[in-house]
């Protein structure tokens, strides 16, 4: 059951991402096409990282995706996750203002408020297990994962040094995607 | 022996066919597990190929990265064994991909199962167990001729070895054809000699058949003329008064036939070369010498006879008798061959002995005639008995066969040669004797006749023989006591029954005259026993154990003289 669910989502994903053209005159009125691909990105890079023991909780507990500060994605985010399981972990997304209460995130999308800029979240968030997620459209401040456009596709940067620090490992399959990565110390 | 190896040879014939067939079935059950074996190891190496690309783009798939998906894939063309890469995402619309040969589908099912040409797979892209994709993967299978020419090696030895066993085995199968082809023309050839060897003895058979015809008709013709006179002679003097001069001439007449009928059946036997001879030491020239007045007077006035007789010529130890007979029978040919005249020359010579038959070397005598010469044909069969070229009457065709009888059985040879119209020359060669010649020439030294009677015990199991020989002896005033076999003349001596000498046949069925004379001698050690035969057979096993032998038939006076010569020797001085 829960597999067929996935498989639905995989096709909407894959409509939305893979034909832009379509997707533009379906969706002209909703959000710009590159956030609901940053929305699915989102969701899928849980499955390539790993946190440290202890820091996903029990095997069925949800990975929470948090979205601190300026949420660019509204309702895509909720439906891109809607059918996104990573093991037998589900997705519960949280919105925060600031990172106060982002103790318990694991990926958190770092949006930055007027409150508190990118880099102060992202400071407050250093060395937590917790994969910090920026967007070059919202700021020149890059978390692990740093969303960019190139030739009018989403990409991103990697920092590996970062994840290091915060006892993060990302897939080098997924880092063979990135337009950059930063590599982690070899001492460390 | 023999059988193990025709065994074992039937085992190879029959083992060849098989063994190539088992070394053919090994080679392909070789190239079948090689070619399983490499399919097996592309496919495994295309499906290794395929997770490493899927595990590869696991990433680019789920992140919809086409230029990343193409980078993996391109990845793959540096590697040759890579036919088809491609990625499909999870709607199995083509990702990325690229094809070396044939077209890459666009879509997943569009993929053909794989054949025997290649090997291919397809294989999920997972993310952690969730199946976002698909790699589908085709390797290549080198060409059939390649493969082919891996196993060629395999291939090549097998056939070889196969190649040698079917030559081997056809080999042996041609050799037994040909011992078989062999075999049947030898018993072919057997068969062929067998009945050869029994035509040449129907052959045989009939040429024996031939010549004894021809012998019995001879030798009844002769005896029939003779038995005419007999019959004829008999029957006048039993007519009653007959005239003193008319009896004398008949019975002269029968005596003459009898005469002649003893002189035909010596010669039988001297061509059956039975004729007891009585060889004495003579000198040739002088019974020649001896002989030509005799000869002379049958002669016509228009033949000359001449000699020519080595001075000095070597002794020979022959029968005079025969000897003479011999020469008679020659000159009497030689002179029927010249009817109108011409010359007969009779001539010895000594020959040297150096050959091992004739050690003190021999004497030559040769008759030469200037007659009319005898053909080829005829010459290689004139020694035949009863073959003569006279008319019915003039001759018994024996002469020659006694000169040839005689001269065998003398340890010579007789030989004859002839041209026609030049005439004919007949040689006798006989071996020089060791002995020295009896000083005086006497030609018997006839004992004085002591007439001389007794009692003789007469042996003879022919009835009428028995009578005359018994007529014979009562009158020489002999008694006689008549015995028809040797056990009734034994019992009669054992009875006790008085003679003075024995007078026994030869040939008689039971027991032979030549064992009676033994076991009388036994008995009655001082009577003297003279045996008799017309026939020498019965001699060739024992011999005559010394006892003197009156041949049949005999006339009254040599009978007289043997009976006297025996008393006489018996009774002593």
């Amino acid at each position: 059951m829960v597999r067929h669910h996935l498989h639905a989502a995989l096709f909407g994903l894959s409509l939305s991402c893979l034909a832009p053209a379509a997707a533009v005159a379906a969706q002209a009125q909703a959000t710009p096409l590159d956030v609901q691909v940053k929305a699915a990105f989102l969701a899928k890079f849980a499955a390539y990282v790993t946190w440290p023991p202890g820091a996903t909780g029990a095997p069925n507990d949800p990975i929470q995706l948090c979205v601190i500060g300026r949420d660019p994605f509204g309702t895509d985010l909720d439906q891109a996750v809607a059918h996104e399981r990573v093991d037998l972990h589900a997705f519960v997304v949280r919105r925060l203002s600031a990172t106060a209460g982002a103790k318990d995130c694991h990926i958190a999308f770092v949006g930055g408020s007027p409150t508190q800029s990118i880099a102060a979240m992202l400071d407050a968030l250093r060395a937590k297990p917790v994969l910090t997620v920026t967007d070059a459209a919202l700021g020149a401040d890059r978390g692990m994962v740093h969303f960019a456009l190139k030739d009018g596709r989403v990409r991103f940067h990697i920092d590996d040094a970062r994840a290091a620090q915060a006892e993060l490992s990302i897939s080098a399959r997924l880092m063979s995607l990135a337009l950059s990565v930063k590599p982690r110390a070899r001492a460390s | 022996m023999n059988l193990i190896s025709s065994l074992a040879r039937r085992v190879l014939a029959a083992l060849a066919p098989l063994t190539v067939l088992l070394l053919l079935l090994a080679g392909l059950w070789i190239i079948y597990q090689t070619e399983q074996r490499y399919r097996a190891n592309q496919q495994s190496a295309t499906e290794v190929q395929a997770e490493i690309l899927a595990a590869s783009v696991t990433a680019a798939v789920d992140f919809g990265d086409q230029a990343a998906a193409q980078e993996s894939v391109d990845a793959l063309r540096l590697n040759p064994q890579v036919q088809v890469a491609g990625v499909y995402d999870a709607n199995g619309e083509r990702f990325a991909g690229h094809s070396r040969a044939q077209a890459l589908p666009e879509h997943l099912r569009d993929i053909s199962p794989a054949g025997k040409a290649r090997v291919q797979a397809v294989v999920p892209v997972l993310r952690r167990g969730t199946r976002i994709g698909t790699v589908y993967v085709v390797g290549t299978i080198d060409p059939l001729s390649r493969r082919l020419s891996r196993y060629a090696m395999i291939a090549l030895l097998v056939v070889l070895t196969s190649m040698v066993l079917a030559v081997l085995a056809y080999g042996q199968a041609a050799l037994r054809r040909v011992n078989r082809t062999l075999a049947e023309a030898n018993r072919e050839l057997q068969i062929q000699m067998e009945e050869r060897a029994r035509t040449e003895e129907q052959l045989r058979e009939a040429q024996k058949m031939q010549a004894l015809g021809q012998l019995t008709g001879g030798i009844a013709h002769d005896f029939n003329n003779l038995l005419a006179v007999i019959q004829g002679s008999a029957d006048i003097l039993l007519r009653p008064g007959l005239s003193d001069d008319k009896r004398e001439r008949f019975t002269r007449a029968i005596i003459e036939a009898t005469a002649r009928g003893a002189l035909l059946t010596g010669q039988l036997l001297a061509f059956a070369r039975r004729q007891p001879l009585r060889p004495e030491v003579i000198d040739i020239n002088q019974r020649i010498k001896a002989m030509l007045d005799m000869i002379r007077p049958t002669l016509s006035p228009d033949i000359r006879l001449e000699t020519d007789l080595e001075a000095h010529l070597l002794a020979v130890d022959v029968d005079p008798g025969q000897f003479e007979a011999a020469m008679l029978n020659i000159v009497v040919n030689a002179r029927d061959a010249m009817p109108d005249g011409g010359t007969i020359t009779i001539s010895t010579r000594n020959v040297l002995g150096d050959d091992a038959s004739q050690p003190h070397g021999a004497v030559l005598v040769t008759v030469a005639d200037t007659g009319g010469g005898i053909t080829p044909d005829q010459l290689k069969r004139v020694f035949e008995p009863f073959y003569t070229t006279k008319t019915v009457g003039k001759g018994t065709g024996l002469g020659l066969s006694q000169v040839y009888g005689f001269a065998a059985q003398s340890g010579g040879e007789a030989k004859i040669e002839s041209e026609v119209g030049k005439g004919t020359t007949v040689a006798i060669t006989l071996p020089a004797s060791d002995k020295p010649l009896p000083a005086s020439q006497e030609p018997s030294h006839h004992i004085k006749a002591r007439e001389r009677t007794g009692r003789v015990l007469l042996v003879e199991d022919n009835e009428a023989v028995g009578n005359l020989a018994e007529s014979l002896l009562g009158e020489l005033g002999h008694e006689v006591v008549r015995a028809r076999s040797g056990p009734e003349a034994l019992s009669l001596a054992d009875k006790g029954a008085q003679f003075d000498i024995v007078f026994s046949d030869v040939v008689m069925p039971g027991m032979s005259g030549v064992e009676l004379a033994g076991e009388l001698k036994q008995r009655r050690p001082r009577v003297p026993i003279i045996l008799t035969t017309g026939y020498t057979e019965g001699f060739a096993a024992v011999g005559s154990r010394g006892f003197p032998v009156v041949r049949k038939p005999y006339r009254m006076e040599t009978l007289a003289n043997a009976l006297d010569e025996a008393l006489a020797a018996h009774s002593g001085p």
